[in-house]
């Protein structure tokens, strides 16, 4: 490969659909991070709820032949994990980064030993069936952006409607409202008589399904085949993608094509046998994080709520059984200019 | 209508049957552990009126505004109204029954704008997918009916404290409260602000509303309630209507003593200059100046009292004295010795002692016992160690003479500081500190949160080492604080500081403060 080949569209185009397909799973993630923490919840168990995600999603798509199916049961065990995580950190006020490190630490042995106990006897590696991918008519025929952006996977047009889903969500919905307040005040939100706690976990809830789902993209539709460490950092990154995309869908989908066309590079230039060491290829999106998170996340604003536990009111018994037994015995006041 | 009628003396006129609603706690208890917070206390609100709830800290106040919140439940006792009991056990249901709190420290959210906090969590506006058009006319409407003034589309975190407060009495009317609790309403305010949040609350009681107005500050209570409640330890000590009872009364009442003389001052000549900063400037964030040539003189034996509401720079000025943050332009003089961006320990060496403004940050170990406290800024000097190891005689020596001139209330030395109150914390810090023989002393809001008795010894202990001849500046958000101490008066207002003249009024100090009183020809 000759520095000129760089400068042609025929390095390009097949580059950026690289990107495309490798940020489709980081964008999943992501998206669903950025949910959690703008809620004031940081979830760094991301990585494991990926693996978990990969494993069930492989296995389940392997038993049933149905990938929709291998995907519907990842984003249920993925949300499954996050109410663990949720109801640690929301409910018992557990630290959201080491009830994140333990996620990962359990889920991780949990996916690989899943893997082994139940293929111990085979002796070729299990395989799906490849997804094919869908050209959308008219639209993979334009100039350029053509064939990166609608000759892919069908998931992948199922990221580009969940971008926006989740921008009018956050930042345009009463809901999103409520989250990003819960993010940076939550005593506000509290005495604004929402319940708090629920609506983190509902934030939470959609990091897992999200997670999960972005593993069993992997697995299913990508690799088509479960293989140990295969997240290999993904969760991760995604982590830095939400600090580099300040917490802002359409910004975090940006800096997911970012991280998925540097890995595409990379595998590029391995391939073509450039005399760079192919561990230091392999390194460029992880020493992209570093970079990020080194010179981004020190000046990003994080949500200023981020990893502080609300606490639950307690109320004793004895308290309750003073209080009228109906439970609607709330007295309105009259509304003026009534 | 609606013609500005002067603070009180207004009669609950006219009830018609819908507007007239009585709102009460009957007979709450509530304890925490041994700490009997609420014991017996009955207060009620009529529509149309504003109640104060009058007491020191500590004396039960907080915990009975909880519970008329849902924010706590009482052991015994019920909150009702018109004498049917209510179920609150969340602020959801509060609002629900037409209760909204305004807290000390606002509930709104720094990074949103005023419409989106006024919206949050209303279900009026929306469910999934909110309604903004419909809000924004909706609110402004109320706003320009009780006169609120506010700009909606502006981001809460670039309001001054008033307009905050405002944002949160729109923030109760939109959810359609009549009961209003307000917390402390007057402590962040400059007069001319509690001044129009007095016309504010005036408009709405004439508009049928009811007002409690939680304070530990006398005039206030007076100057903007029909009737006035005292609590004193747990205790509620009685209702009257304010027009019906005097200042004195009130003060015996909250402290169950009469209020001692305020302080004297001796007269003492002030010495050479100890504290000088000439010209001191710091960058804030994003090119922004937090402090803007800061010129400063303190003299031996002298008090100079620094005015102004809270974050106007006050902060960075003692930690730029103290050597915490980095001065990018001018100097600071000890005693004719330049300071400037000197490490923090050498500054301290050099005979500044300072009481921090967040004692339980920035002073105390909480968890640790008095005399790991006493000797937390000290324990490196050799009278307190021998080549590395504490010598345990001496610190205790040193606590208990402390506990012992200092009068600190607490149950033995290695009791945790936790389980002194704020008062006899605070009698530990200014000890440790007058014990170094300071010759400049910065005091940092030196009586927030103690009662009446601690802020009188605290301030005889100021007095006292003025006349020793220590240089003190005196930072305080309290006027009355700073104009009973001070030997001269500058007040701080976004990083500037303005020079006033000898014995200014309130009224001068307060216009600084706003950044609308006119320094004279070359006193800037």
């Amino acid at each position: 490969m000759t520095f000129s080949s760089f400068l042609e569209l025929s390095f390009w185009i097949p580059l950026l659909a690289a990107g495309v397909r490798v940020a489709t799973p980081l964008l999943f993630a992501s998206l669903g991070e950025a949910v959690s923490e703008r809620a004031g919840v940081i979830n760094v168990g991301l990585e494991g709820m990926m693996a978990l995600g990969a494993i069930v999603g492989f296995l389940v798509a392997y038993w049933t032949g149905l990938s929709w199916a291998g995907l519907l049961a990842a984003a249920a065990a993925g949300l499954a994990a996050s109410l663990i995580f949720g109801f640690l950190t929301i409910f018992r006020g557990a630290d959201q980064v080491v009830t994140g490190i333990v996620m990962n630490i359990l889920l991780l042995g949990l996916a690989s030993f899943a893997y082994a106990s139940i293929f111990s006897s085979a002796h070729v590696v299990a395989q799906l069936t490849a997804i094919p991918i869908f050209r959308v008519p008219w639209l993979s025929d334009l100039p350029i952006i053509g064939r990166p952006f609608f000759a892919q996977s069908p998931i992948v047009y199922v990221v580009y409607l969940l971008i926006p889903v989740f921008w009018l969500l956050l930042e345009h919905s009463q809901w999103g409202l409520s989250v990003r307040a819960a993010g940076e005040n939550p005593e506000a939100v509290d005495s604004a008589g929402i319940n708090i706690w629920y609506l983190r976990l509902q934030a939470v809830a959609i990091c897992g399904a999200m997670a999960g789902l972005a593993g069993a993209i992997l697995a299913v539709i990508q690799i088509g085949a479960y293989v140990d460490g295969m997240i290999s950092g993904r969760g991760f990154i995604a982590l830095a993608i939400v600090v580099f995309g300040g917490w802002r869908p359409w910004r975090v989908a940006a800096a997911a094509l970012l991280f998925g066309v540097v890995d595409a590079f990379q595998l590029r230039l391995q391939v073509s046998g450039v005399p760079i060491p192919s561990p230091f290829l392999i390194g460029m999106p992880y020493i992209l994080t570093i970079v990020v998170v080194a010179f981004v996340a020190g000046r990003a604003g994080y949500p200023a709520a981020i990893n502080k536990a609300y606490p639950l009111r307690h109320f004793s018994r004895k308290a309750r059984k003073l209080l009228p037994a109906d439970s609607a015995a709330v007295h309105p006041l009259p509304q003026e200019n009534s | 209508m609606n013609s500005r009628s002067p603070l009180r003396h207004i009669a609950i006129s006219e009830k018609t049957s819908a507007q007239s609603w009585r709102f009460e706690a009957f007979k709450v208890s509530k304890s925490y552990g041994a700490v009997v917070a609420n014991d017996d206390v009955s207060v009620d609100l009529k529509a149309g009126e504003i109640h104060a709830l009058l007491g020191e800290n500590g004396a039960g106040k907080s915990t009975i505004m909880k519970i008329l919140y849902g924010m706590e439940l009482p052991d015994a006792g019920h909150v009702a109204i018109d004498d049917k009991v209510l179920k609150i056990t969340s602020p959801a249901d509060a609002i629900a029954a037409g209760i909204a709190m305004v807290h000390q420290h606002f509930m709104l959210v720094p990074n949103l704008t005023v419409l989106e906090n006024l919206i949050l969590g209303n279900r009026r506006f929306g469910g999934i997918l909110s309604d903004r058009r419909a809000a924004r006319a909706e609110i402004s409407a109320l706003a320009e009916r009780y006169r609120i003034e506010v700009d909606l589309q502006k981001t809460v975190s670039k309001l001054s404290v008033g307009e905050q407060q405002r944002v949160e009495i729109l923030k109760a009317l939109v959810r359609g409260a009549r009961i209003l609790i307000l917390d402390e309403p007057t402590a962040v305010l400059t007069p001319q602000e509690i001044k129009a949040l007095g016309l504010t609350l005036r408009e709405l009681a004439q508009e049928r509303h009811g007002i409690f107005i939680v304070t530990h500050k006398l005039p206030e209570a007076m100057g903007l309630s029909d009737r006035v409640s005292v609590m004193r330890r747990g205790r509620l000590i009685g209702t009257w209507p304010t027009d019906q009872i005097t200042s004195a009364e009130l003060v015996m009442h909250m402290v169950g003593r009469s209020l001692p003389e305020s302080v004297s001052r001796p007269e003492v000549l002030p010495g050479p200059t100890v504290l000088e900063l000439r010209d001191i400037c710091i960058a804030g964030h994003a090119g922004r100046t937090m402090l803007q040539n800061i010129n400063l003189e303190i003299a031996e034996g002298e008090i100079l009292g620094v005015a102004g509401v809270e974050g106007n720079g006050q902060q960075e000025l003692t930690e730029a004295i103290a050597g915490l943050r980095q001065v990018s332009a001018g100097d600071i003089f000890l005693c004719g010795n330049v300071i400037t961006n000197s490490p923090a320990a050498s500054i301290l060496a050099a005979g500044v002692a300072h009481i921090p403004e967040d004692r339980h940050r920035d002073g105390v170990v909480l968890d640790f016992s008095l005399t790991d406290n006493a000797i937390l800024v000290d324990h490196q000097t050799p009278a307190f160690q021998k080549r590395g190891v504490i010598d345990q005689g001496a610190v205790i020596q040193f606590t208990d003479r402390l506990i012992n001139d200092y009068q600190i209330r607490c149950s033995g030395r290695e009791a945790p500081m936790r389980s002194l109150s704020g008062g006899n914390q605070q009698k530990l810090v200014l000890g440790r500190e007058l014990a170094r023989r300071p010759k400049m002393l910065i005091a940092v809001q030196p009586t927030r949160g103690l009662d009446v008795g601690a802020i009188d010894y605290v301030h005889r202990q100021l007095i006292e080492q003025r006349s020793a001849g220590v240089a003190i500046l005196l930072i305080s958000t309290e006027l009355d604080e700073i104009i009973a101490l001070s030997d001269r008066i500058v007040v701080m207002r976004e990083g500037r500081v303005t020079q006033l003249p000898d014995r200014p009024s309130i009224e001068t100090i307060g216009a600084a403060m706003l950044g609308s009183f006119d320094a004279p020809a070359g006193a800037e």
